[in-house]
């Protein structure tokens, strides 16, 4: 007699031992293997909006970016009010968000004024002092590496993105834990300290150096300021809202989502001047935002969980 | 059952350091004891001077017993002795006491090589060797101080003193001095040494007096030399600064033109630039105007050229060459400086580039824990970091260079080859070298008995191989060249993969 219960063991000729052991595989998958909950198409399709909302911010401020330079050089520009309806696309689409996300925040009024006030003139003051080696940080270097890098960077935003925290899941967090300790309701204490960034630290650092990078390759001061506001705001305090967006609204979330999507692709599509890049822009969302889901859809039927004895133990709440 | 010493010492006169040796005697177990003369790395055998001493042959002179309270010794920490010796007669205690004295003995039963005790009350300090053959011998020089109830720990040599009183001193330039190190540890001066012919107060770096005669005459041959050819020296160094000058505004130069393909950061280049021009031009005019002073051309290089002349004249060549060094160190001071200045940038940039780096991905370094952990920062930490970190990784080329190119001028400006000299005439060993060709086996480093020591009829002398009759010098010169270069590496390179180096070779 063997010591340890033995699972499986290869069909010696016709005989098979009855208690404790599969003659194959398949018996094996089907003691210890069982297919996860099947999920609906829409909730599919609404959690990877968020991934086709990043990727439309990326091309946002890589083609908001050239549209800056181009009027820093006086070049003519294709669509004039490509310029206009960028701004509208940013200030609504962060509109619906606050809005719908009303009350959701952890922290007082005051508290969140005093923080804001403090950061932006942190941004000032800092902004200020290496202007003057931001402009030549990059300037021995060929615009084709920069441009190169700063691609490179945003594509690792976009790939380093923690989506879900983007689709509200929440965060299990030392910062988190210590406030709870204090209140029953995790929502209803105001905080003190500053929240840390949840989104995917490598990710919003990736898409800060771009930021840098591409900000070295302006003139203006005022466009450098406008610019890297613009990137804090769409991949620093953006995604916090969403966030609470998807915590208190998740019914409405999908939509508000949605709508910000077709605002910035709006966008992003009359400040792209080529077709190719259109073209590909477009491709990519399609794919991103509704046939991988459905190809997701369907592969879910092949997906099979395997557990057993051999996995390590969690322990369960 | 005795045993035979061969008598070589044959100049014993010039020799401070008194050792005793101890055979054994086989059938009553007791110690025979013979008197070995030895300076420093050297012995010489002798035998035990005792007018009733006819024949030659060792004479019993303790008795060996066991130690009943265990004492340790400054010689090694290792292994505590245990037996001590009784002395049988009077004139050990006499003969002991007036001397810096070694013990060296062999005892069969306890299967020891050899032991040493700084003096026999005391006792021995044991090293453990479990061979017949007494292989090594381990002489060391140090104060004998025959208190009974002395328990202070004395150093063991005067290098070791020294090298204390260095670290503990607060003049930096001073321990950076050569001149300072000749004078401290040789205390030799040519003039000196023919009016005194006790070569007993020499400390041990001036190992021979051949080196002295050689250091005298090549002192004299070289101070003559510049009396009578100061003044187109004067005239030579004023043109030499001159040049060094231009050659190093040329560097700078070529330093802002995007030197070997690098991409320097253009405005950080040039504000160096500039300063650099301002340091060179301000040092320049510092030197040429002591030169020019009182409205003579050249007048203070006349008068140091006099000065350095008459050195090199009364006190020898050594003395010569270690001033000289320390004037060519003051002389390139600025690229000393330089060399520190950019050395700093680049560890600041390096540690920069590191920890943002950490920041990027989110983590941090623990220092409690020595690991890299996770932590959670907010969005405008984020921010500043990132900017600072684009920053950093971009200036760094432009300071890699800087700290490369500086780090060079810092290695070719060293007068190593005068420091080479200024070694090959202090520590070279010519007598060593000259007594050991002449007679190998005058020059020990070690004694045993030819057969098994229960047989042995013959206490021989092991000679010193040449390679560490030269050791010292090698040692302290040529070795040291190298791991100075290690320690430069250290600073581009990876101090981790040096380090690994560095042991290997030491080991």
């Amino acid at each position: 007699m063997n010591e340890y219960p033995q699972l499986w063991q290869r069909d010696p000729d016709t005989k098979i031992r009855s208690t404790g052991c599969y003659s194959n595989l398949d018996g094996l998958s089907k003691k210890f293997s069982f297919k996860p909950c099947r999920k609906s198409y829409n909730i599919i399709w609404k959690n990877s909006l968020v991934i086709g909302q990043e990727f439309v911010l990326t091309c946002f401020f890589l083609t908001r970016f050239r549209i800056e330079l181009q009027v820093e050089q006086n070049e003519t520009i294709e669509n004039p009010l490509s310029q206009n309806l960028s701004l509208f696309a940013v200030s609504s689409s962060l509109f619906l968000v606050i809005w719908f996300s009303r009350g959701a925040s952890r922290s007082t009024r005051y508290h969140k004024a005093q923080t804001r006030l403090m950061d932006m003139l942190l941004l000032a003051m800092l902004l200020r002092l290496i202007s003057a080696v931001l402009k030549t940080l990059t300037g021995s270097y060929s615009s084709n590496t920069v441009h190169a890098l700063a691609i490179a960077g945003m594509l690792v935003h976009w790939w380093g993105c923690d989506y879900c925290y983007a689709n509200g899941t929440a965060v299990s967090s030392p910062f988190y834990k210590d406030e709870e300790k204090n209140s029953s309701s995790s929502l209803s204490l105001p905080v003190k300290k500053r929240e840390p960034f949840f989104g995917g630290t490598v990710s919003l650092n990736a898409a800060f150096f771009s930021t840098t990078l591409l900000a070295s390759r302006m003139n203006s001061n005022w466009s450098v300021c406008a610019f890297v506001s613009t990137s804090v705001t769409i991949f620093a305090f953006y995604p916090v809202r969403r966030h609470l967006l998807y915590v208190t609204s998740p019914k409405e979330a999908p939509y508000v989502v949605l709508a910000t999507i077709i605002l910035f692709s709006t966008a992003s599509w009359l400040l792209l001047q080529s077709k190719l890049e259109k073209l590909i822009y477009g491709a990519v969302l399609l794919i991103v935002c509704f046939l991988a889901p459905t190809w997701k859809y369907y592969l879910q039927d092949f997906k099979s969980h395997i557990h057993g004895p051999w996995d390590i133990a969690h322990i369960r709440r | 059952m005795t045993v035979l010493l061969w008598p070589r010492c044959k100049q014993e006169k010039h020799l401070n350091n008194v050792g005793i040796v101890v055979g054994w005697n086989h059938d009553s177990n007791t110690v025979i004891c013979a008197k070995i003369l030895h300076h420093k790395d050297y012995i010489f055998l002798r035998k035990i001077i005792r007018p009733d001493q006819q024949t030659g042959d060792l004479r019993i002179l303790g008795k060996w017993i066991p130690r009943k309270e265990k004492v340790e010794s400054w010689l090694s920490s290792d292994e505590m002795a245990e037996f001590t010796l009784t002395p049988l007669g009077p004139w050990w205690a006499n003969e002991l006491r007036d001397s810096n004295d070694l013990l060296i003995y062999y005892d069969p039963e306890q299967n020891y090589n050899f032991r040493l005790e700084r003096s026999y009350q005391k006792g021995f300090s044991c090293l453990l060797k479990r061979l017949h053959a007494v292989e090594q011998l381990h002489c060391l020089q140090y104060d004998c101080q025959e208190e009974e109830n002395d328990e202070n720990q004395h150093q063991c040599s005067a290098e070791y003193s020294s090298a204390l009183e260095r670290r503990a001193s607060p003049h930096v330039i001073l321990q950076n001095s050569l001149l300072h190190k000749h004078l401290t540890e040789t205390n030799r001066i040519s003039l000196h040494y023919f009016f005194n012919n006790n070569l007993s107060k020499d400390l041990p770096s001036m190992r021979s007096h051949y080196a002295v005669y050689l250091d005298s005459f090549l002192g004299v041959l070289v101070g003559a030399t510049i009396l009578i050819y100061r003044k187109s020296l004067s005239k030579i160094l004023s043109v030499a600064i001159g040049v060094q000058y231009q050659t190093l505004q040329d560097a700078i130069e070529w330093l802002e033109s995007f030197p070997i393909g690098f991409k320097l950061n253009e405005p950080l280049t040039h504000s160096m630039g500039k300063q650099l021009h301002i340091i060179f031009y301000c040092w320049n005019n510092i030197i040429l105007g002591l030169g020019d002073c009182l409205g003579h051309n050249n007048f203070i290089f006349w008068w140091m050229f006099t000065g350095l002349g008459s050195i090199s004249f009364l006190f020898g060549a050594t003395t010569f060459f270690a001033i000289l060094v320390d004037l060519i160190q003051v002389g390139t001071l600025h690229l000393i400086f330089l060399h520190a200045f950019f050395n700093e940038l680049y560890r600041f940039e390096l540690y920069m580039l590191v920890s943002l780096w950490q920041v990027y991905r989110g983590k941090k370094f623990n220092p409690l824990r020595k690991r890299t952990d996770t932590m959670e920062y907010d969005s405008m930490q984020l921010l500043i970091g990132m900017l600072l970190f684009a920053f950093s990784l971009f200036l760094f080329t432009t300071i890699l260079v800087y700290y490369v190119f500086y780090t060079l001028l810092y290695i070719v400006v060293q007068p190593i080859g005068l420091w080479l000299v200024y070694g090959f005439l202090r520590d070279f060993p010519f007598d060593g070298l000259w007594n050991r060709w002449r007679d190998p086996s005058a020059m020990g480093v070690g004694i045993y008995f030819d057969k098994e020591p229960a047989h042995a009829t013959r206490l021989c002398v092991i000679p010193m191989s040449y390679k560490k009759l030269l050791a010292p010098f090698t040692e302290r010169y040529l070795k040291r060249i190298f791991f100075i270069f290690l320690d430069i590496l250290k600073g581009i390179g990876t101090k981790k993969r040096l380090n690994i180096i560095q042991s290997c070779i030491k080991d």
